[in-house]
This record gives structure tokens, sequence and C-alpha cells, in this order.
């Protein structure tokens, strides 16, 4: 034992690799160390919101607050049931996103397809023209789209928050950026063999463009989900509500303001969320470096 | 007209070819021609034609989404602003009377500045933090804790900005919330979080970094991956230090990523909205109310529709002013490879 210590320790150019190592260890661990850090700071609101859900009223009212509460009560999440129709909420979340995103799937690679495949008069000063929307708030066209909504006979119907959202010129754009590196050969294969243009998108296209298909879906599934202004403005009856607009409703409800029912609710926001994104983090990720690399 | 000439000579042609026998070598001459002329006329008119109708059929939806959600609403929002209207009688135009009244209204001045203020300090910190962010962690070797540092920093980004602001109103309570009791532990006062006008006007820029700090860190994190590994390699054979390297390739070759970022993060960070809405409603006072919050107000709580439409129109020239300026100066500035 005693030998093999020595040995070791005679061994310099040994010495040297191990001590680079450490230094290289230890530089890496304080560069990590703020960063980890931060990211507590991240979760930390989250873990309270879940501890809190679980929480009875008075506990919110000692100091310290428990952060791992008494019991595990569910009165909280009875709470929420009790006071609003929280299941519906979460429903017409479900179809308002569902709907906005098989739409945009559809659409924008339609448009993407046309854009990047096929020759028609005015077709780059339609897509100029749709890039520069992208550059206009939305408030501007607030009202006269109120209006139009209305005229439509959508107003508090859930259809307020499809319409308007059945495409997009980012989708589109993305798909078209997609579609122009598909190489000819394959659209000339196709159109030898006499296949028309909806054959070529439907059969050749659509099948190569899962990837970007799945970054927008997840793209506009999380931007649908989590669209509160639309809403705000649209929907006035509680049957109609999404989920964010549901928060508020309930916010609103006898006692709940900064209550444990209150953050039962959140809990109950962030299960599906959080899921999705586990699922979904990688293509998440990548869809947003991507449409960031785009406009870089 | 070449339509029908071309047409008519094939046709003429064909049937010249089918009267007369086929002996005649002009005759023959003639078929051959005719039939070209018809087959390319025929390519012309088919592929060409039905192209465009495909083209068109394909934009349809986008187009028609567009005419009615942006062209037509952006036009009549426009000249809204021109008009005094109460969305039930009619429309009265009154010019830029709007406009004049917007620069002398005290409240829109003071939700210009707050949202201004907003941007100017969201944008710091989400695009500043975030750049440094992404630089710590592209530079930790190990890839697990980089993989777990980026979704850690990515979560908030996922949650609804409602569900944000719901919680942290929970957690920022002055008395009884957990932020200030562990703040206390510390040695550190209470703060008013939310009931001190300008302590409110700080936990709304800091809550929207805590949720948007991830997407900028996502998109600088794809920055430095672009960033080739030769040019490191040569500037260490150079002998260049930690600090050589970064402040001479690193934040160089970040630049595009830089003002990619300060353009999105401006745009949004002007329409600012829900967080405020849900978390202060404006207040204390009026120190987090936003322009598009008294928009808001203005258009679905008092009906002034014009003088709403007005105040987008002023959003939007600020918006556009701003993104055409940054663009301007980003040819100084961003370095492309």
């Amino acid at each position: 034992m005693m030998t093999s210590v020595v040995l070791w320790y005679s061994d310099t150019e040994l010495q040297d690799k191990l001590r680079h190592r450490w230094r290289a260890w230890l530089a890496n661990a304080v560069l990590a160390l703020p960063l980890v850090l931060g990211s507590l700071i991240m979760f930390l609101p989250l873990v309270w919101a879940v501890s809190f859900s679980f929480g009875q009223p008075h506990e919110f009212f000692t100091l310290p607050p428990p952060v791992i509460p008494s019991a595990f009560r569910l009165d909280n999440y009875h709470g929420v049931f009790e006071r609003v129709d929280f299941l519906r909420f979460f429903l017409n979340s479900v179809f308002v996103t569902g709907c906005v995103t098989i739409a945009q799937l559809i659409t924008c690679s339609m448009g993407g397809y046309a854009f990047a495949r096929l020759r028609f008069p005015g077709r780059r000063i339609i897509f100029i023209l749709f890039l520069a929307s992208m550059m206009v708030p939305q408030h501007v066209t607030l009202i006269p789209v109120f209006i139009i909504i209305r005229g439509m006979g959508l107003y508090n119907n859930l259809g307020a928050l499809i319409v308007p959202y059945a495409t997009s010129v980012f989708g589109t754009f993305l798909l078209k950026q997609f579609f122009e590196t598909i190489p000819n050969e394959l659209e000339d294969a196709a159109k030898i063999d006499g296949a028309g243009f909806l054959q070529i998108y439907w059969r050749v296209m659509l099948p190569l463009a899962g990837p970007p298909l799945a970054t927008l879906a997840i793209l506009t599934f999380n931007s649908s989900w989590n669209n509160f202004f639309w809403p705000l403005i649209f929907i006035n009856s509680a049957e109609k509500m999404t989920l964010p607009l549901g928060m508020i409703y309930l916010r609103g409800q006898d006692g709940v303001t900064n209550s444990g029912v209150l953050m039962a609710a959140i809990v109950l926001n962030l299960i599906p969320v959080l899921i999705f994104f586990l699922i979904f983090q990688r293509r998440l990720v990548e869809g947003v470096t991507l449409s960031g690399l785009k406009g870089a | 007209m070449q339509y029908s000439a071309v047409r008519r000579i094939a046709q003429t042609g064909e049937r010249f070819s089918t009267l007369t026998s086929v002996r005649s070598p002009k005759a023959q001459e003639a078929a051959i021609l005719a039939r070209q002329a018809t087959a390319s006329w025929n390519w012309v008119n088919s592929l060409r034609a039905r192209e465009a109708i495909a083209g068109y059929f394909f934009i349809l939806p986008t187009l028609l989404s567009f005419l009615v959600f942006f062209l037509i609403p952006t036009i009549s929002g426009l000249g809204m602003s021109l008009f005094d209207w109460d969305f039930f009688s009619d429309p009265d135009y009154v010019g830029l009377d709007n406009f004049i009244e917007l620069s002398q209204d005290k409240l829109f001045l003071t939700t210009l500045k707050n949202t201004a203020l907003f941007a100017l300090f969201a944008t710091a910190g989400n695009v500043g933090l975030g750049m440094f962010i992404a630089i710590g962690i592209n530079s930790i070797k190990w890839s697990w804790l980089r993989a777990y540092l980026r979704t850690a920093y990515f979560i908030p980004f996922v949650i609804s900005t409602v569900v944000v602001a719901l919680m942290f109103g929970f957690l920022l309570q002055e008395s009884t919330g957990v932020v200030n009791y562990y703040l206390s532990r510390l040695g550190i006062q209470r703060i008013p979080w939310l009931s001190s006008s300008t302590w409110a006007f700080r936990s709304i820029v800091l809550i929207d970094v805590w949720k948007h700090i991830g997407f900028f860190t996502l998109i600088f994190l794809a920055g430095l991956q672009a960033i080739p590994s030769e040019l490191y390699e040569a500037a260490l054979v150079d002998g260049a230090g930690r600090r050589v390297r970064l402040t001479r390739i690193t934040i160089p070759l970040l630049t595009p990523s830089l003002f990619f970022s300060l353009i999105i993060a401006l745009i949004g960070a002007f329409q600012v909205f829900e967080s405020m809405y849900v978390l202060t409603n404006g207040g204390p006072g009026d120190a987090t109310r936003t322009v598009v919050m008294y928009l808001y107000r203005e258009a679905f709580g008092s009906f002034n529709m014009g003088y709403a439409a007005s105040m987008a129109v002023v959003l939007f020239f600020i918006i556009l002013a701003l993104t055409i300026t940054q663009v301007r100066l980003g040819d100084r500035w961003v370095f492309y490879r």
C-alpha cells in the first residue's frame, strides 16, 4: 500500500496530469456553481406552488410557511372543482389548441409548398407582403378584427379563438424554407409518373416534411394553449373559457385570491404543460433555435 | 392572340395532313410542324396554367386569412385612428385630433414611459443575462450538466404568462409571502414586491426575465454552436487566454444572435400586457400600466374605438422606428462571417 502511494507520487508526469485534471474539474465546478444556483431560482417557485397547493389555509399565515405541508390534503383540489368547471376549461383548451394546430399544419404546408415549388404570377410580392405582416403588432388589427369576428357571429364562440389562427405566416415561412431544400428529381419523377400537384403535395412533399411539421405543431400548440388576450376579448361566458382565462375567472370567485385553491389550479395547469414539455423537449428546443437561426 | 393563331395553324395543318394522302412530302412536313405546335401549345397551356392555378389554390387559405385578418383590419385600423367612434353610433371624422389628444394625455404619456422603461430593462435582462448564461453553459465540459441547465432555464417558457403571474402574485405577498419570509431570514427587510410602485415595476421586470430568459439562452446557445471550433484551436495555438478568446472570438461571432434577440425582445416588450393585467392591473396608481393596457381599457371598457386605434398606430410606428434604427445600426456592429 505504502509503496504504491510512493510510486504513484514519484511519477511526475502522472502527477502533472492529475493536477491538470483536478484544476480543469475545479474550473468547471466554479463556472457551474452560479449557473446551478440560478437554475434553482427557475424551479423554486414551481416547487412552492406544488407544496402550497396541498397546504391548509391556516398554514399560509403561519411563519415560517412550511415548505413541505403538514399533510397531503386534497381539499384545495376539491375546492377548484367545486368553484368552477375546470374540466370544461381544460377540454375547451384541448379543442381550440387541437383545431388550431391541425389547421396550421394543413394551411402552412400548403402555402409553403406553393411558395417554394410552384410558379404563379404575384408569388414574390404576396410572399413579401406576408413577411412584412409579421412586423405589425396585433393591436393595430385588434378592433377591426373584433368587428369582423362579431360580424361572423363568432363572438363568445370557440370559433373566435380558432378561425383567426387557422394559418400563420411564420409557419408558411418555416415550411417554405424546408420545401426549397427538397431535390427537384423527386418531384420530376412523380410528374413523369403522371402525378398532379395535389398528389405531389400529398404523396411526395408531406411525407418528407415530418421534422418541420413537428416543430410547427409544437410551437403552435404552445402558443395557442397559452393564448390569453384573444379569449379575454372574445369570450364572456364561463362555459366557453379556455384555461388561462378560466384561471382569472377562478381568481374572481369567493375566497380564491392568493389561496391554496388558486395554487391547486396552478398545479393542475402545470401538469399537462410539463408533461408536454418533457415529451417534446428536443423538438421544442430545435424549433426555438431554428426560428432563431432563421432570423439571424 | 397567340393562342388562337397557334391553334388555327395546328388545326389547318392537321386537317391538311389528314385530307391529303401522306404521300406529299410538303404535307408531311406541315403535319409534323403542326403536331409540334399543338404539342408545345398544349404543354404551355396545361403545365403553366395548371401550375398557376394550383399555386393559387394552395395559398388560398393563407391568402384569405391574410386579407380578412390582417390586410383589411390593418388598413381600417389605420383609418379608424382618424375617427371618433363609440362603437354604437356613426363614426365622426376628426382628422388628427386623436393624435393631438394623445400627445396631451398625461395617462398615455405615463403608459408610454412605463412601456419604454419596461422594454429597456426587460430586454437588457433577458438578452444580456441570457447571453452570459448561454456562454457559461456552453463552456461547461460535462454534457449532462449542460443538458440539465438548458432544460432548467427553458422550463418557464412553456408555462402561460397568466399562470406565472398568478403564481408570483402568491409567492410575493408582502406579509405572508414565502419569498419575503426567507429574505427576512437572511436579514433582508420585507420588500413590498407588489404594493409599492417602484417595487411593483421591478417585480414585473423580474418575472418577465424569469419567464423568457430560457428562450434567449437557447438562441445564444444555437449561435455558440455555430462558431467553428477551428477558431478556438487557432487561438489556443497563438496562446490566447480565456478572456481574449471570449472578447475576440465568442462575442464578435455571437453578434448576429444578439442582434436578432434584441429585435425580437424589443418588439415583444413593447406589446407587454398580460403579466401587468393579471398581477397589478396597472397599479399601484398607474405605475405598471402599459400602452396596451390603456388601449384595451379604452377600446373594450370605454368604447373609445378611434382613440384606442390611434394608440395602436403610435405603438406600431414606435416599434417600426426602433426596428429600422436597429437594422441600420446593426450594419455597424453586427459581424457576419
